[in-house]
C-alpha cells in the first residue's frame, strides 16, 4: 500500500522533512565513509528531489567530489546523502521518519566492508563495492578516499 | 591495554581512548535512531581515558545525556552521559570498530522491523534497558 506523504524530524525538533510517495524501502551501505560518519552502518531511502520539503538550519558537507551529506546545524541528527548534480535525488535517513519502521531493507552495498560486529541479518540483495562501482562508474574516481583517511590516523 | 585512535569523516576531530577488553553496544531508542538513522552503535573504553582533538558540538538531549558532533561534517561522535561526565565513543571512528564484538544491543524491541544484527549477544526490551539503566543510577 502506497503512503502518501510521510513527515520527520530532528532531535531537537529545528529541522522538518516531508516527503510525498515515498520509497517504503531502505538500503544500507557499510562503506568506510558512510561508518565514519553514522557510527559503524548507514541506511537511507531513496525520494526524487520534487517529494522533499525541507526546514531548518541545515548544513552540508561534500564529502567526496560527488556527494553531499547533511546534518542539523543545532543537534547534529544526520538528514540526508545526495549527489552534487543539480536536481539529484535525496537518500533520507530513516530513523527520523515513524513510517519508515516497518519497511524492508533492501539492499546493502560494500557489504564486504561491513564491520565484523554489524553484520545485517535477512536474505535482502547484497553487493559488494566491486559490484556496485562496476554499476556506478562515477563512484570510482572517490574510492580511494577513506583508506587514505585510515593512513593519516594511523589507526 | 592498549590506545585506539579515530577521527571523524572530514579529519577535524580526532578521538583516542585506552581499550582493556572493548565491546560495543547498540540502541534502537526513539532518540539513537532519530540522531544517526539506525541503532547507535558504542564502543566502551576506558573510562577516564577519552582524548577528543579537534572542534565539537554537542546537543543536550535529555536530562542525563548529550550527543557530540562535528560541527564540520556531522559525524557522529559520542553519546555522553552527563552526571558521571562519560562519553561513549561511536563505534564507526575506529577502523572495524577495534574488533570489539557486539555484546548487546538496547531497546531490542524497537528495532525497526526491516533489518536486525546477526550473532547471539544479549538484546534487552525496552523495560529491561531502562530496568537496568536505573538501578545503575542508585
Amino acid at each position: 500500500m502506497a503512503t502518501a506523504e510521510i513527515a520527520g524530524q530532528c532531535l531537537c525538533g529545528e529541522v522538518t522533512i516531508t516527503v510525498t510517495e515515498p520509497a517504503c524501502w531502505i538500503g544500507a551501505c557499510h562503506c568506510r565513509m558512510c561508518q565514519r560518519w553514522s557510527g559503524g552502518l548507514w541506511a537511507g531511502f531513496p525520494a526524487a528531489a520534487d517529494t522533499v520539503t525541507v526546514k531548518g538550519p541545515i548544513k552540508s558537507y561534500t564529502s567526496s567530489s560527488i556527494a553531499t551529506r547533511a546534518f542539523c546545524k543545532n543537534c547534529g541528527t544526520q538528514l540526508w546523502m545526495r549527489d552534487v548534480k543539480a536536481g539529484a535525488d535525496y537518500d533520507l535517513m530513516p530513523g527520523m521518519f515513524d513510517d519508515t519502521h516497518d519497511w524492508p531493507l533492501k539492499s546493502e552495498i560494500y557489504h564486504e566492508c561491513a564491520m565484523a560486529a554489524f553484520a545485517l541479518k535477512g536474505d535482502h540483495r547484497r553487493a559488494s563495492s566491486e559490484t556496485y562501482r562496476e554499476k556506478n562508474p562515477e563512484v570510482i574516481a572517490v574510492s580511494d578516499i577513506a583508506p587514505r583517511l585510515e593512513g593519516k590516523t594511523n589507526e | 591495554m592498549s590506545e585506539i585512535r579515530g577521527q571523524c569523516l572530514c579529519g577535524a576531530v580526532t578521538v583516542t581512548a585506552e581499550i582493556d577488553k572493548p565491546v560495543l553496544r547498540a540502541c534502537h531508542c526513539d532518540m539513537c535512531r532519530q540522531h544517526a538513522s539506525v541503532a547507535f552503535m558504542s564502543i566502551k573504553t576506558i573510562v577516564g581515558s577519552e582524548r577528543i582533538e579537534g572542534a565539537t558540538k554537542s546537543y543536550r538531549s535529555s536530562q542525563w545525556a548529550e550527543r557530540g558532533f562535528c560541527p564540520e561534517c556531522g559525524s557522529t561522535l559520542w553519546y555522553g552521559t552527563v552526571g558521571d561526565g562519560v562519553k561513549n565513543f561511536s563505534a564507526g571512528l575506529f577502523k572495524d570498530a577495534a574488533g570489539a564484538p557486539l555484546v548487546i544491543e538496547f531497546f531490542a524491541d524497537n528495532c525497526p522491523a526491516g533489518y536486525g544484527f546477526s550473532g547471539g549477544h544479549k538484546k534487552l526490551d525496552q523495560a529491561e534497558t531502562i530496568k537496568l539503566f536505573t538501578e545503575a543510577d542508585t
